[in-house]
């Protein structure tokens, strides 16, 4: 017979914990979609497609911020993963332990800065050389993801056998054939570190508004952009109304992409053995 | 062990006990003010003072003008702040009270060594006809236009007062601000740039030894002073509104904002109290 013993209260009462973040996130799953969807329907997919997002004259064209998003987020990704990867690479496959712990240590402790701070160093370092511009919000996002995408590629390329590698080198190959297989072998995991940390940019918007400049436009180097979330965070506060709903869906479009690279990264991580 | 299930226990009573103390402060009068962030220190100033002499229970909350007046049409507020004219169907549907009024400073980089701009010069900036500080007896170097983002009062009241269309406002744009403080911070870090600014904000600014200042205004000196003689040309009302006649603690707070102290902490705070 089923009694409530003490063990049982315990288990039943974790689970109820453990049930918090998702229900947490299906309620804020279902209110962003709820007002999207509201947005939406009021404003009408053709006008959404629309590149002028002007919501004093009632234009919510996504077109551009999507792609100043976008455009950030790649440019960002040119920067970052050479980076991260050559970081990466010397670390997992020649550094001494020594060296290896003290970098991971102050990778990690640049990965744990708030965007905030990033942002005042930004606007201080960063913004009289670009402006307010692509490049600016660009670098100041690389800055942000060379932690992720390169304590997560290490991590893939430290589960590269060891036998794998001494065989190389056994087989007189240089190191830098060496380094090769490395990352052939340990390909999976370094896509789903730099898909992870993809979504990371995709998401960002404190720094990024710091230093991006915020109008939404054509995206050209030197020049301001928008991205959806720092429309989301500049405009936010004065929104009412449609207004607030139409960033509701922009919150909601962020969400989605982030969900679906979350997915696809995770993914490629567990191909790996990650 | 033992202890979990009193931690689990607790932590599902504690959400409950907090929500329904919640409840019994509103009934013992909380007057909640939301909506322009312009007005807030306003309310927080007259709040503290409240709090010490009547034991009245003032809550501001910034938001924007707009969400002021919806919240008070949906009650969510005792009082909706706005820092804009009302349109003339908001006007209907609820009672105004002015309660100050606020001038807006021209903010440049301290090191910009021009001394003034008009109205026609601030057109011609912000339409990207002229790009150039030398035109103004500065130096050679691009002009950084900073707009308040879409939504919040001042950029209504700039763009109403200069006469530039909302596709002009979007256009020709180098940076959106979502604050106030953000106005300040990127001018603080950009030599070259121009905004507009609640003149309040950019004294407090300047005296915390921030590199903004203002810059006179078709020929008129950026002080208090002839901002309350209204000689200085761009200001705009602070409005308290209330969906139907203020009781309670809202009729204190409002009565108490046209008291001579209320004027004196309007003052305070470098805005105008009305006369």
């Amino acid at each position: 017979m089923f009694r409530w013993n003490k063990t049982r209260w315990c288990w039943a009462g974790a689970m109820g914990l453990g049930l918090v973040p998702i229900l947490a996130i299906f309620a804020l799953a279902i209110f962003l979609f709820w007002n999207a969807a509201g947005a939406s329907a009021q404003i009408g997919i053709r006008e959404l497609a629309a590149t002028e997002w002007s919501p004093q004259q009632g234009r919510y064209g996504v077109a551009l911020l999507l792609a100043g998003t976008l455009a950030v987020s790649a440019l960002a990704l040119c920067l970052a993963v050479p980076v991260a990867l050559c970081a990466a690479g010397y670390l997992a496959l020649s550094a001494g332990g020594k060296v290896r712990a003290a970098a991971n240590a102050a990778i990690g402790l640049l990965g744990g800065i708030p965007s905030v701070v990033i942002g005042l160093w930004a606007m201080t370092w960063v913004v009289p050389g670009f402006g307010n511009s692509w490049i600016s919000a660009s670098v100041v996002l690389a800055l942000m993801i060379v932690p992720t995408i390169t304590l997560l590629s290490g991590a893939a390329l430290r589960l590269v056998p060891a036998d794998l590698l001494e065989a190389s080198r056994a087989l007189g190959m240089s190191e830098g054939i060496v380094a090769r297989v490395a990352f052939h072998h340990a390909r999976w995991g370094i896509l789903g570190a730099v898909v992870l940390g993809t979504s990371r940019a995709l998401g960002e918007a404190v720094a990024v508004s710091m230093v991006a400049g915020n109008v939404a436009s054509w995206p050209s180097l030197t020049r301001p952009i928008a991205t959806l979330t720092t429309t989301l965070i500049v405009e936010l506060d004065g929104a009412a109304g449609l207004h607030r709903n139409a960033l509701y869906l922009l919150a909601c479009i962020v969400l989605l992409a982030i969900s679906a690279l979350s997915i696809f990264g995770r993914a490629a991580q567990r191909k790996a053995g990650i | 062990m033992k202890l979990l299930p009193l931690i689990l226990a607790a932590s599902l009573i504690a959400p409950a006990a907090l929500s329904t103390n919640g409840c019994q402060r509103q009934k013992t009068e909380q007057v909640v003010v939301t909506g322009a962030s312009t007005v807030y220190p306003i309310v927080q100033m007259a709040a503290e003072e409240l709090r010490r002499t009547k034991g009245l229970n003032v809550m501001g909350q910034g938001g924007g003008s707009t969400r002021g007046f919806e919240d008070c049409i949906t009650g969510r507020n005792s009082l909706g702040a706005m820092a804009r004219e009302l349109t003339p169907e908001e006007k209907a549907q609820v009672m105004v009270f002015p309660i100050a009024y606020d001038g807006v400073g021209i903010v440049v980089h301290t090191s910009n060594q021009i001394a003034g701009v008009t109205t026609d010069d601030l057109r011609r900036i912000y339409r990207k006809q002229v790009t150039s500080w030398s035109d103004f007896g500065g130096e050679n170097a691009s002009i950084v236009v900073v707009h308040k983002a879409e939504g919040h009062a001042l950029r209504e009241v700039f763009m109403n007062y200069t006469g530039l269309t909302p596709d002009e406002m979007t256009r020709f744009t180098d940076v959106t601000a979502g604050d106030n403080a953000q106005v300040i911070r990127v001018i603080a870090n950009t030599s070259n740039a121009i905004g507009y600014l609640s003149l309040g904000e950019v004294i407090k600014a300047a005296e915390t030894g921030q590199p903004v200042r203002l810059v006179k205004f078709n020929g008129i000196e950026p002080v208090m002073e002839n901002v309350t003689n209204k000689t200085y040309p761009l200001f705009h009302p602070l409005y308290l509104i209330s969906k139907g006649e203020p009781k309670g603690g809202s009729r204190v707070l409002l009565d108490f904002l046209r008291s001579p102290e209320g004027k004196a902490i309007i003052r305070q705070g470098n805005y105008v109290p009305l006369e």
